[in-house]
């Protein structure tokens, strides 16, 4: 069915374009441009290990992997798949890593604000300009409450004859891939490019990019162009989408951009305090941007709301774009810049490049000019 | 030419009212010419080509568009294919497309749906 798509591809731009299909459950959509090679056999091979990674990882499936682990009792051995293990495995380094501003095991923190996958299906802002806000968040006992059993610390995996187990100390403990599965799938989707000869391609799992080779335009190579959304006006409020900036890459390399105005919703406080409330959680248990004060949870204003994350690993990009909304732009940078992966992170009010970021068309993409360039971490605090 | 004419080009003004109209006319022109050239397109569109003939619609818009051969449907910023006729069904397998660049061809009806961006980027990043 691919092949008649493939000879159009190649004639209008000499890749082979396949569109958006789901790649994970709810709206995570993997889409592809290939060029060179045997472009519809690695497609093909790219969505069975994506459809074999989701049937292990998702949340929202009651038969998957991680769904059994959730749903353990403590000290139980749950034989789980080789990608849940070998996620779980980078995951906890990644955690490490970033000093738990990535967290695989904040399941429950989502849950108790209603950022996990189903309830925002139910509360994420339509397009139309309406929300549905949950009753009430929670209080600052629930929170410090669900922390204690919140790590990678409670939980223990190994492999035990050719098969892998991840066991929990405690019943309440979760987990959710969220933040790195998409990153691992484009990774392992890059294994498969390579096997199948291919020269140039780009790979998206909704929003985790990967950049294969060089961009090739009637035989000549160059570099990519890649626009960032502007993360204001919130994209779920009204379809504008203007670039912040726009930046090239040379390729063999992914991108990802997290932010606070995906996957977000409004509560409804007392009075007019209408909160935004994010899908990104910190260490301290508390979305990315909120505060506690006068007897309620506000937004508190100069937080991270949009990070881009430039380097080899996808999972790597996936999970520090994460982390770097949870630190903040000061402690995001820093930690960009320990790990050697470029990046871009804005504020509502600064922004500040990390690496050698080349922008592009600064004339055209010039939404950035609104705010105020960060050179020195130090001073950006 | 004798003294006479050259005598009453002399005298006659350098610039008349009708030469200032024509400047500001032919400066007009060009703005307006420029403008439409040069200006960022406001927003993503989605061109529908059948046969050749091509239709414009905005991926900002919903719309459900009933066409001889299969029905396209622009929702919430994606473009897909439904009710398509032809065997092979390509168009309908390809699945939603929502960024620019992208497109969905059925070569058995000529026909491409592509998703014209806003200038020169190949990819962008961070849209929900």
């Amino acid at each position: 069915m691919f092949a008649v798509f493939g000879v159009f591809g190649c004639a209008a731009s000499g890749y082979t374009v396949f569109g958006e299909v789901e790649a994970f459950s709810g709206d995570i959509m993997f889409s592809a441009r290939i060029m060179g090679g045997r472009a519809e056999y690695a497609y093909q091979r790219m969505c069975g290990v994506i459809s074999d990674i989701n049937k292990q990882c998702s949340t929202t499936r009651a038969d998957s992997d991680v769904a059994k682990f959730n749903a353990s009792g403590a000290n139980a051995d749950i034989e789980v798949g080789e990608h849940c293990y070998k996620i779980f495995i980078e995951a906890k380094e990644y955690a490490a890593l970033t000093d738990g501003a990535y967290d695989p095991t904040i399941m429950p923190l989502a849950e108790l604000w209603h950022v996990d996958a189903e309830s925002l299906a139910e509360y994420r802002p339509s397009i139309d300009g309406t929300h549905v806000s949950p009753l009430s968040l929670p209080t600052v006992e629930e929170v410090q409450s669900a922390l204690e059993y919140c790590g990678v610390e409670h939980i223990d995996a190994f492999e035990r004859d050719g098969k892998y187990y991840l066991v929990k100390s405690d019943a309440r403990v979760k987990l959710d891939f969220g933040g790195i599965a998409k990153g691992y799938a484009v990774d392992k989707c890059v294994e498969i490019l390579k096997e199948y000869d291919i020269s140039s391609a780009l790979l998206d799992i909704s929003g985790n990019a990967y950049f294969y080779g060089s961009y090739i335009e009637r035989g000549n190579k160059s570099d990519w162009r890649v626009g960032v959304v502007s993360p204001r006006p919130r994209a779920a409020e009204t379809l504008a989408r203007g670039y912040v900036c726009a930046f090239t890459e040379k390729g063999d390399a992914s991108a990802v951009t997290s932010g606070d105005y995906m996957r977000y919703y409004i509560y409804d406080g007392a009075g007019d305090n209408e909160v935004f409330v994010p899908h990104i959680i910190t260490p301290s248990g508390v979305p990315a941007g909120l505060i506690y004060s006068d007897g309620q949870w506000k937004n508190a204003g100069d937080n991270v709301i949009s990070a881009t994350v430039i380097g080899k690993s996808s999972a790597m990009c996936d999970v520090l774009a994460t982390a770097v909304v949870a630190l903040g732009l000061a402690d995001g940078a820093r930690l960009l810049q320990k790990v050697g992966y470029k990046g871009l992170i804005f504020t509502e009010k600064r922004f500040i490049i990390v690496g050698n970021v080349e922008l592009y068309k600064t004339d055209e993409y010039d939404g950035y000019k609104a705010y105020e360039r960060v050179d020195d971490i130090e001073s950006g605090v | 030419m004798n003294l006479e004419t050259v005598k009453r080009v002399k005298k006659s003004k350098p610039f008349t009212v009708i030469d200032a109209v024509i400047v500001a006319v032919l400066a007009a022109l060009i703005g307006v010419i420029s403008w439409l050239v040069f200006r960022a397109p406001s927003a993503e569109t989605v061109v529908i080509t059948e046969n050749g003939v091509s239709h414009e619609y905005s991926l900002g818009k919903n719309a459900e568009i009933k066409l001889e051969h299969m029905t396209v449907h622009i929702k919430d910023g994606y473009v897909w294919v439904t009710d398509s006729d032809c065997r092979d069904g390509t168009c309908e397998h390809t699945g939603k497309i929502s960024r620019a660049g992208q497109s969905i061809v059925c070569l058995p009806n000529n026909f491409v749906i592509t998703i014209n961006g806003k200038g020169d980027l190949d990819w962008e990043l961070g849209r929900q």
